[in-house]
């Protein structure tokens, strides 16, 4: 499926994608958006570039194992739930940090649950696109 | 008391490191153990004082489980037995263990398996109580599965997790129920002190039962006492040390540890006796039956359990006294005894009796440890067994109970048998006709002779002055099973009474029984209850082959029919109470339509109408596309951007992944149209169903509290305007933990089923 059209457009799409689901994720807290919509647009482009280059190339392209990534996300939203057991509440109850950062806004533990999230759906809608992709 | 338990778990942590850091960690091991048995001491003076230790930490708030510590005299004496028989068998295991390449696994589960002990003989509470039962459990299957790669050790380890398993789930059972009908919080100490109102109720019976099934399987009482002999393929020091000395002591332990809620009952006593006494009998019997050292001293070990049983449920003070006493004589001799086996079959690589002979010259300390320790489980003067045999006579001979003659001859019968076994066991194996070995018999090393020499240097100690080591401690052991003052009084010689007489009888007639034991010895192979077991086992296999080849057909197709149809069933039941007739009606239905309404729902129906007359799948897969799009069009018009937006990238990534599938599937293999007819009954069965759900849920309670509730809790609780992704970060985050959960599991079997198909190409 290797055409000049899909390179090009890959080419200059990509990081558009990325920064997107950037900005889908830390919007999504006030306004639609969130993790799992965000890891779903960060698949889209790897999805294709692994359709039009093969998936041995997206994974050394982009440095990623999605299988990692899942591991890893479900790990941070694991981990996370448990900040909030040091105040003395039930595990998962969120901890919030007073300051607020430029662009990013409030900074709190659901922020990183949500992180986790984002992971774990990018790692496994990817693997199983690598999967299918694989020759 | 949860620190100790917890180094102990450490250390099972750092055990695996053993195979790189020989040295450090066989230390650093013996330490841990060594401290938690000088931190027990430290309570020795206290507890023999009859103080009692309470520590509570906090564990599940919201459902009032605590992580209770209760530490009595019952609790300390195992804790004990534990520990210190631990300790032994940890530095006699360094040795043992030493040409073995997975050594640092076996102490891990060691490790394990004594912490998740400790914990157990230490809970105030009836779940973690469960908990820890389990693990041992759990740490025994380890432990028998240890040399995986026999079939005989597999074998055994399932049997034994199956047998004990599923008595802990009988045990659960009778908890709850035991729980319900002190309308407690499974809090352990205050079921012991209030035992009197826990009588009335009628549930009491069935926990009862119940929880002596539980103890029967752990403590390999008949018919569960098949899993204990065959369990003998462990390596050696877990024979010694699970199989005598601790974990099969479970089952007595909770009898024990209960005896105070239960002991009035009618049935109690009878029941435990009498499994007890068949136990008892049977062990003894299948005992002189067996050639190989192990099974012996399984068997003999079997027949020991069965004496705690019979004896403790002929209750009373003294009763528990002797049965106290005699555990603590029979951890001694026996997890000794089961070392001097892995000694003899260390050195000669034989365990059969017939195959060996004359080793006391050879191995001159093991044959020193051996005669000792066979001399204290017959029963002879100044050894602890002989105190313990004594204690057991007096109480059989006291008690009026209506069984106790019964019991009293069977206990004889069995102390012959003991005698017996003891003269086959020392004779045969170290002294007996001069044998020319192939290969030199050397001793064993220091490590595998000092444990086995300080345990029958400590029955012989003990049975000396048992007033002095052994009363302190064992007197309020005793005490806490019935929840009074103890009563006990040790002594070595109690005058020659009746109870000399019989236990003097006693030996006479085992050593009798020796001599004419060749002619008995017949031979039966294998037992019933295990060949019951064999063919359970495998009923159950052959029953469950059938069962997948029927519904796990491989037909996607099928599957789906199937969660379909049940899910259709079950909302029928669900809505057939006749309410949904109430909300039904057609009045409202067309009222505020909308134009646009219209539209999505005509491009649903023609893309339905396109799904049937296709016969290609991209075009299908292509349909089922605009089908989403339209609910999600329908998301974004009832203003729910979210799931809208989450709708339309799920259908385009799921179109995407089908169209890769497709080119990997096989064409239809359903040509004819008559056979996807058969589905058609299937689909408008669900449809309609799914409709109806939707619209009594719609057409239900309109206001409900959980919309308003989150809504306004939103901003100052979750700190976001978006509700849906602070309900889904925040309020319920522990369901969204739960579905990426799922998901990654999901990947893991797709990484595993696409696996498989690439390797066979």
């Amino acid at each position: 499926m290797k055409t000049l059209i899909l390179t090009t457009l890959l080419r200059i799409l990509t990081p558009l994608f990325i920064v997107f689901a950037v900005y889908m994720f830390f919007r999504g807290h006030d306004k639609p958006g969130g993790g799992f919509i965000a890891g779903l647009i960060a698949c889209i482009p790897l999805m294709i570039h692994s359709m039009v280059f093969g998936q041995k190339n997206t994974r050394t392209t982009f440095r990623i194992n999605p299988r990692t990534v899942a591991g890893l996300g479900l790990l941070l939203a694991l981990v996370s739930g448990m900040f909030g057991m040091v105040t003395g509440n039930p595990y998962l109850s969120a901890l919030w940090v007073n300051a607020s950062v430029p662009l990013i806004g409030k900074i709190g533990t659901p922020i990183f649950f949500d992180l986790g999230v984002c992971m774990v759906v990018t790692g496994v809608v990817l693997e199983i696109t690598f999967l299918l992709t694989e020759e | 008391m949860l620190i100790t338990i917890l180094a102990i778990f450490i250390a099972s942590l750092i055990a695996p490191f053993y195979n790189r850091q020989k040295k450090l960690i066989a230390m650093l091991l013996s330490a841990i153990m060594l401290g938690v048995v000088v931190r027990y001491a430290f309570f020795l003076i206290p507890v023999s004082r009859g103080e009692t230790f309470v520590a509570r930490h906090q564990w599940i708030e919201s459902l009032n489980v605590h992580l209770t510590f209760y530490l009595d005299g019952l609790s300390l004496f195992f804790a004990f037995l534990i520990t210190g028989i631990g300790w032994l068998i940890l530095l006699y295991s360094f040795r043992y263990m030493s040409g073995n390449k997975h050594a640092g696994r076996f102490f891990a589960f060691l490790m394990l398996f004594t912490g998740s002990m400790l914990g157990l003989v230490l809970s105030g509470n009836l779940l973690s109580l469960f908990v820890f039962w389990e693990l041992t459990s759990f740490s025994s299957f380890l432990l028998i599965g240890f040399d995986h790669s026999k079939p005989e050790a597999r074998r055994a380890a399932r049997q034994a997790l199956l047998v004990t398993a599923g008595g802990g789930l009988a045990l659960l059972a009778g908890l709850i129920l035991l729980n319900l009908a002190a309308e407690g919080d499974f809090d352990m100490i205050t079921l012991i002190h209030q035992s009197v109102n826990i009588g009335k109720s009628d549930v009491v019976t069935a926990s009862m039962i119940l929880i002596i099934v539980g103890a029967m399987t752990k403590s390999a009482q008949f018919p569960f006492h098949f899993w204990l002999p065959n369990a003998m393929v462990a390596p050696t020091p877990v024979s010694a040390f699970l199989h005598s000395a601790t974990m099969v002591k479970v089952g007595v332990y909770i009898i024990f540890r209960l005896n105070p809620v239960f002991q009035e009952h009618a049935l109690w006593g009878p029941l435990l006796g009498i499994t007890g006494a068949i136990t008892m009998t049977l062990g003894a019997f299948r005992m002189l039956q067996q050639d190989d050292l192990k099974r012996i001293l399984a068997y003999a070990t079997i027949s020991a359990l069965g004496i705690f049983f019979m004896i403790a449920g002929l209750g009373g003070n003294h009763a528990m006294n002797a049965v106290i006493l005699y555990l603590l004589a029979h951890a001694l001799y026996k997890g000794g005894l089961f070392l001097i086996a892995g000694n003899v079959h260390k050195s000669t690589g034989y365990r059969k009796i017939s195959q060996l002979s004359d080793l006391s010259r050879r191995m001159p300390f093991t044959t020193i440890s051996a005669v000792l320790l066979c001399a204290s489980m017959a029963g002879i003067l100044p050894f602890i067994g002989f105190v313990g045999k004594e204690a057991l006579y007096k109480v059989l001979l006291n008690s009026d109970g209506d069984l106790s003659l019964f019991y009293l001859i069977l206990f004889f019968i069995s102390g012959v048998a003991f005698m017996a076994v003891c003269m086959r066991i020392t004779y045969n194996t170290f002294f007996g006709p001069e044998k020319q070995w192939k290969n030199e018999i050397r001793e064993a090393g220091v490590l595998m002779i000092i444990p086995p020499l300080l345990m029958a240097a400590g029955g012989l100690v003990i049975g000396l002055a048992p007033h002095l080591f052994a009363e302190p401690l064992l007197q309020w052991s005793a005490a806490s099973t019935y929840q009074g003052d103890p009563s006990m009084e040790l002594k070595l010689w109690h005058g020659f009474n009746l109870v000399f007489v019989l236990s003097t009888l006693t030996l006479l007639t085992g050593a009798g029984l020796y001599f004419l034991l060749p002619g008995i010895r017949n031979v039966l192979s294998k037992q019933i209850s295990d060949r019951i077991y064999d063919r359970f086992i495998s009923g159950i296999s052959q029953l469950a082959v059938r069962i997948t080849q029927r519904i796990q057909n491989g037909y996607l197709r099928n599957y789906l029919t199937m969660i379909l149809l049940t899910f259709s069933g079950l909302m029928i039941l669900a809505l057939s109470d006749g309410a949904i007739w109430t909300v039904l009606s057609v009045d409202n239905l067309f009222s505020g339509l909308q134009m646009y309404e219209v539209v999505i729902l005509l491009l649903a129906v023609i893309a339905v109408i396109v799904l049937f007359k296709t016969r290609s799948r991209l075009i299908v897969s292509a349909t089922f596309g605009i089908i989403g799009y339209g609910i999600a069009l329908a998301f974004t018009l009832f203003s729910a951007p979210d799931v809208a937006i989450t709708q339309f990238l799920a259908e385009t990534l799921t179109l995407i992944l089908l169209i890769l599938i497709l080119h990997k599937l096989p064409s239809y293999t359903l040509e004819k149209r008559i056979a996807h007819l058969k589905y058609l009954p299937v689909a408008v069965v669900f449809g309609i169903i799914m409709t109806l759900t939707t619209y009594v849920l719609l057409a239900r309670d309109p206001a409900s509290k959980l919309k308003s509730y989150t809504l306004s809790q939103s901003l100052p609780a979750g700190k976001g305007s978006n509700v849906v992704n602070v309900i889904l970060t925040d309020f319920r985050a522990l369901d969204t933990l739960g579905e990426i959960t799922v998901l990654t599991i999901t990947m893991i079997g797709i990484i595993a089923l696409l696996n498989i198909k690439t390797s066979k190409r």
